[in-house]
């Protein structure tokens, strides 16, 4: 469903970010993208959800190349996503519910079933007893897990986590994890999930691709090794 | 279609109440400005009355010859009446003339009234009004070479002077008016980016969601005009309240009976109607403004 073909980024400071990435996810899977600090996680994430356009090659989901969308045409692109940011980014003035019905807003989704919907997530991120809860009242664990809910809200094709974890203990991170599964599970959602944490990944093992430099350096498959050039 | 101007509303309405802080500093942003606007439209708006009044007191007084006869009268009126600048020309006799002088002199006047009828040694004349204090020296001396015309007076370079200074004070009100309606697009606007500023997390994670910049603009824009709106509430009341004060404090006029206020009505409701559109307007393109700019530069 989503192809990288020999895609390349080069940031307008003259920085390299990514050099000819290659890569093939199919419906369903659940892929960690793992490496060093700086290694180019974030930029391949920010060419998915179209923040960022590729300097060279393509990006390609379902047929829409994402790099040549328009600006006006970025909003429905990103409805068919689901986005979970490392600073859960819930807008402040809502609460949890409203967080999540926003999402549902934007799709323009009708008001009842919006509303069952949102509660429906809820419960399947263990936060129904939160709906009416300010992102600030919450830990940060349920605030990510209101983020993943309103990710997940729409029904979104893929997910994509950048570094999820980074900022919960181990035994939250384990719960995140935990979820993310499920979801990939239950709702039967593509799901790439940014960690430098390899702890988590020893942990729920997964297709694992290991960026460095901004090259992939390889692309393991449970446990075993996939084909890579570098 | 109902549910999505439903939704605008109910989101601009939240944003208000749920950022009080934010609303309240751009309010009382709006609340200064427009405090400073009413004053000065106060204040202009009887200026130009009071020069309105001075320069239509200001005729030329053109005494006509003795013996001439009504026919000639009336073609010299056709041709004073014609000239460019001239607003009115009234005809009045010497009979008239000499109640006039009687009545500006007052108490004294009584001592003129042995020169009624007969003995009456003034002449007729016509009171000519020009259509700005501008022209009035031109039209004099045009005037003033028609034939059967004895006399022409206007007051004068004294009178020339008054005139300008009245008009410089017209256009420097002016000025001052649009430069005050920029500055409190300006200050309004500089407050509520500093307010959208602090909430263009909000535009981003919005924009990240996939909420169109039409979807995320309108509540602003809402926001925007409540928070005009609000402001200008204190200004309005503070106007209102003020105006007719200090109306009935000074009886209607400003020193002398000829230097009239502007009446209360309409005069008052229309300011208060100025102010809270001035408000609202405001409001709504200082957020439409910075919300645009801030949605200009996230992708
Ligand atoms: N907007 C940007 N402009 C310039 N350089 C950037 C920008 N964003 C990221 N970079 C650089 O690109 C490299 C990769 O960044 P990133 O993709 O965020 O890495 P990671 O998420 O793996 O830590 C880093 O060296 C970073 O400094
Ligand atoms: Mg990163």
């Amino acid at each position: 469903m989503l192809e990288f073909n020999d895609v390349g980024k080069q940031y307008k400071n003259g920085f390299n970010a990514l050099y000819n990435v290659n890569l093939k996810i199919k419906q369903g899977e659940f892929v960690y993208v793992i490496g060093p600090t700086g290694s180019g996680k974030s930029t391949l994430m920010k060419l998915i959800n179209a923040e960022e356009t590729p300097t060279s090659g393509r990006v390609i989901l379902d047929d829409v190349d994402i790099g040549a969308l328009k600006s006006r045409q970025i909003p429905k692109h990103r409805q068919s996503l689901g986005v979970v940011f490392q600073d859960y980014r819930l807008l402040p003035a809502k609460t949890v519910f409203e967080n999540i019905y926003f999402a549902l807003e934007v799709i323009n989704i009708e008001k009842t079933k919006a509303r069952k919907r949102v509660r429906e997530v809820l419960e399947l991120v263990g936060l129904a007893d939160k709906a009416n809860s300010y992102p600030s009242q919450l830990s940060g664990g349920q605030q990510q897990r209101a983020a993943i809910a309103r990710a997940i809200a729409n029904q979104p094709k893929l997910l994509i986590a950048d570094e999820p974890t980074g900022n919960l203990d181990p035994q939250m991170s384990k719960e995140i994890i935990h979820l993310l599964g499920k979801i990939n599970k239950e709702e039967e959602t593509t799901i790439i999930m940014v960690t430098h944490d390899e702890k988590v990944v020893d942990f729920y093992k997964k297709r694992t691709i290991i960026l460095e430099d901004g090259h992939i350096v390889a692309d393991l498959v449970e446990g075993g090794y996939r084909s890579h050039d570098h | 279609m109902i549910t999505k101007i439903a939704r605008i509303l109910r989101e601009g309405i939240y944003g208000v109440i749920r950022h009080r802080a934010m609303s309240l500093s751009s309010s009382s942003a709006v609340t200064m400005t427009l405090m400073i606007v009413s004053v000065f439209l106060i204040l202009s708006v009887n200026i130009r009355l009071i020069v309105d009044t001075i320069e239509s007191s200001v005729q030329i007084h053109a005494k006509i010859e003795v013996g001439t006869n009504f026919e000639q009268i009336r073609s010299v009126r056709e041709e004073i009446e014609n000239l460019p600048g001239v607003k009115s020309v009234t005809f009045s006799d010497k009979d008239s003339e000499l109640n006039a002088f009687i009545e500006a002199y007052g108490d004294q006047g009584d001592l003129f009234k042995m020169y009624v009828g007969d003995k009456n040694p003034l002449r007729d004349a016509f009171l000519i009004e020009t259509t700005s204090g501008e022209s009035i020296e031109n039209v004099a001396t045009i005037v003033a070479k028609i034939d059967h015309i004895e006399k022409v007076n206007y007051g004068g370079t004294g009178t020339l002077l008054l005139m300008d200074s009245m008009e410089s004070i017209k256009t420097g009100t002016l000025i001052v008016m649009g430069a005050l309606g920029l500055l409190a697009i300006l200050l309004i606007t500089n407050t509520i980016d500093t307010t959208i500023n602090a909430r263009s997390d909000e535009l981003f994670i919005m924009r990240t969601v996939g909420a169109s910049n039409g979807f995320i603009r309108w509540p602003f824009i809402i926001e925007g005009m409540i928070i005009g709106m609000i402001g200008s509430l204190i200004p309005i009341i503070l106007t209102v309240i003020g105006y007719i004060y200090l109306y009935n404090m000074l009886d209607g006029y400003l020193f002398t009976r000829i230097f009239a206020l502007v009446p209360i009505v309409p005069f008052v409701p229309l300011l208060a109607a100025i102010l809270l559109l001035l408000g609202v307007v405001v409001g709504m393109l200082g957020s439409f403004i910075s919300v645009t700019r801030k949605l200009w530069w996230t992708r």
